[in-house]
């Protein structure tokens, strides 16, 4: 009886903490995705997080593959239910383009990494040509 | 009472759990820019890069003891001579990249350096001698295999007084005035309180 109870009970600390860890901010989702080959760019980066997000020292960098800055220096956090960090772009010529992000939760973690991504001047095909 | 006792176990565990994911602040008690106490400590940014900084400063014929290492200075160092220089590179990502550290003098002249390579650790160590009170900066540079940016250009500048700050700035001053007042009025409360009351139980 006990060792049922006490192997819910361990069950039931795990899966509550391992949502707590979550609660420290991570990235969810970004547009453009990472690795993405897009033809139609609108000039709009969007990433977003969840957790404890702080407005603290956010940053949105855009550069091309030789290490220009391409982004219009706009970045912006908007907190919210699913934290938003947003930036826009100059017009982009086709090639390979790197974004750099951060955020800085409330509990002093950094959430930051790179996401890539590039413009093409031709849909890229996914089916193998006979 | 066996299952009482695995019961409150189970809660002690869980509350330490919890405490331990909700205390994690990179910078916790160190001094931070102003001098001020915040739980990010010395954070430095730019728009690539994050950092924590401190400075230990140590006496002539100190050595460095990393189990007493004395209290983490920021950006305003009091005093002129030996110091330990320590970068936590705070991106996670940075920590495969070749980091390069220089501390300069104004004049541009470098001091001290680390010379480029992979800091897999993520702590940024480097010894300078300050021989003079002055403005100084620290400047850490990646060579971020991802962006290709030129080193000056995404380089993270930190600014460095030595022996030019005789006060600083803001630091937990505050927090002493507050307590000594706190203690001046418990310390008064607590000798007039009793007299009068006494005096008024004389009186009726």
């Amino acid at each position: 009886m006990n060792k049922r109870i006490f192997q819910s009970l361990t069950a039931l600390s795990l899966l509550i903490t391992s949502s707590l860890s979550y609660a420290e901010g991570i990235l969810i989702k970004s547009e453009p995705k990472n690795n993405a080959a897009l033809t139609n760019f609108d000039g709009n980066i969007k990433l977003w997080f969840s957790g404890n997000v702080s407005g603290r020292s956010p940053s949105l960098v855009v550069v091309d593959n030789k290490g220009n800055r391409v982004d219009n220096s706009d970045s912006r956090l908007v907190l919210g239910e699913r934290h938003r960090l947003t930036a826009t772009t100059k017009p982009l010529t086709p090639g390979a383009y790197a974004v750099r992000y951060r955020v800085i939760t409330e509990d002093g973690l950094i959430v930051s990494g790179v996401s890539k991504f590039s413009v093409t001047d031709r849909p890229v095909s996914t089916e193998v040509n006979p | 009472m066996k299952t009482v006792q695995i019961l409150l176990a189970f809660v002690v565990l869980f509350v330490a759990i919890a405490q331990c994911h909700a205390s994690v602040p990179l910078g916790a008690s160190r001094k931070g820019v102003g001098g001020s106490y915040d739980m990010y400590g010395c954070m430095h940014t730019n728009d690539y890069y994050v950092v924590n900084f401190a400075a230990y400063q140590l006496g002539a014929n100190q050595t460095i003891d990393p189990k007493n290492l004395p209290a983490a200075e920021c950006n305003d160092l009091p005093n002129i001579g030996k110091t330990q220089i320590s970068i936590d590179l705070l991106d996670l990502d940075v920590r495969k990249k070749p980091v390069a550290l220089k501390i300069l003098r104004e004049d541009g002249q470098t001091i001290a350096e680390l010379p480029m390579s992979v800091v897999k650790q993520g702590v940024l160590s480097l010894t300078v001698n300050f021989k003079n009170a002055g403005k100084y900066q620290a400047v850490i540079s990646v060579d971020d295999t991802d962006l290709h940016t030129p080193l000056d250009v995404s380089a993270l500048h930190i600014p460095l007084t030595v022996a030019l700050v005789t006060e600083q700035s803001g630091g937990n001053h505050g927090l002493m005035i507050l307590i000594a007042i706190f203690g001046v009025i418990v310390a008064a409360a607590a000798f007039f309180i009793p007299r009068l009351l006494n005096r008024q139980s004389i009186e009726s």
